[in-house]
């Protein structure tokens, strides 16, 4: 229990893989146009994290220190692909269609080959699973949160409802790169400036 | 010894034979199923912009070799018309779209299938407010930023170069009908 909940701190709050570590910058400003692009993406890359993370880590003792990058690579690869492959066999009219967009995006994600190389080669198949879960969890979050915000902004409407009146025009600046990265930057301020205020008041 | 490249190399081999297998096991499972997902989905594409067809009545046709690179599918409904399917490029890759033509030469509709446009622009280009525009046009048209009339469609605020894109391909696969299709008869 306590690994589940050590994971889940670390990966949501302490270790957030996009407002801490700041890893997997182009996939997150590409697919925050919207708040259910943000959420579908999120819950793909947490899926094949925890493949991949419960699958190095029963491998760590297996592979070899020197090839460890190419036989992360090619096990993630193969993950994202099969998942791939089995959404559209089985998943066509439902999962498939909502998230089938992003499942090719991940392999370009570096948080999955970052959790591989920092925590799943080095630690047991259970916390590495937790782990996996936390940081793709936090990563959700971060994309989500992200989402809303620009396309509340940017399209005037949240998850595909309108809901800014007609007579207000969106910032559809919101929508493209130069948005992304202010809503993005102010959102890591706020972030890290609450995790600061959350650790100073431990220590008092 | 333990690290020499060859014994690396192999290692990685191993690694990367077992990943094959397991991805050529998974496609082997899945190809025919996929394959018949994607012809339903089609299908009922075609069949949204024939409204009224018979969807099991849609027959493959060959498409003449000048048009192959930018209609990749035509089915034809016997008595009623053809379903394109055309691909132009739009801002962030290609549009495709499935267009609907009777057989007196008039649009009966259009639906976007694929495309890579931004949301909240070029992807509103799905919405029925743009599609249905095409509704009914017979002859070459362009895409203006007011009001539509007779040959122009509206095109959609902030996305002229997407709705340049499925006008294209609404006036190639009306070229192809009137060009190629148009008299009924088999081509050679």
């Amino acid at each position: 229990m306590s690994k589940l909940m050590s994971g889940l701190k670390r990966g949501i709050i302490e270790e957030n893989p996009t407002f801490v570590q700041v890893l997997g910058m182009c996939p997150t400003l590409a697919t925050t146009t919207s708040a259910i692009n943000g959420l579908g993406m999120g819950l793909s890359v947490t899926a094949v994290l925890i493949c991949s993370n419960l699958a190095i880590s029963a491998l760590r003792k297996v592979i070899p220190n020197k090839i460890r990058i190419p036989a992360y690579i090619i096990i993630i690869a193969t993950f994202v692909t099969v998942v791939d492959l089995l959404l559209q066999a089985f998943f066509y009219d439902s999962l498939y269609q909502a998230l089938g967009l992003y499942i090719p995006l991940i392999v370009v994600n570096c948080i999955i080959l970052g959790r591989a190389e920092a925590f799943a080669s080095k630690n047991d198949p259970i916390s590495s699973l937790f782990d996996g879960l936390g940081m793709g969890l936090g990563f959700t979050l971060a994309l989500t949160v992200l989402g809303i915000i620009r396309e509340i902004l940017g399209s005037g409407s949240l998850f595909g409802i309108q809901i800014l009146p007609d007579a207000v025009t969106p910032a559809v600046i919101m929508i493209m790169a130069p948005g992304g990265f202010i809503v993005l930057g102010i959102l890591l301020a706020l972030f890290n400036h609450m995790r600061s205020r959350m650790t100073q008041r431990k220590e008092l | 010894m333990k690290d020499s490249p060859l014994r690396l190399g192999i290692t990685l081999f191993i690694i990367a034979g077992i990943m094959g297998l397991i991805l050529g096991g998974v496609n082997a499972v899945t190809k025919d199923l996929i394959a018949r997902k994607i012809d339903e989905v089609n299908r009922a594409a075609y069949g949204a912009v024939l409204p009224g067809v018979d969807t099991t009545s849609l027959e493959s046709m060959e498409v003449d070799d000048a048009y192959a690179d930018r209609i990749l599918e035509i089915y034809q409904a016997p008595e009623y018309g053809y379903a394109f399917r055309v691909s132009t490029q739009g801002y962030g890759g290609a549009v495709v779209i499935a267009v609907g033509i009777d057989v007196s030469g008039t649009v009966t509709g259009i639906q976007i299938l694929e495309h890579s446009e931004t949301p909240g622009l070029g992807a509103n280009a799905s919405n029925p407010s743009f599609t249905d525009q095409f509704i009914g046009k017979t002859e070459t048209l362009t895409v203006v930023k007011g009001e539509a009339s007779a040959n122009t469609i509206s095109a959609i605020s902030g996305a002229t170069i997407t709705s340049r894109s499925v006008t294209e391909s609404v006036n190639t696969a009306l070229t192809y009908f009137q060009e190629i299709l148009k008299g009924g008869a088999d081509n050679v």
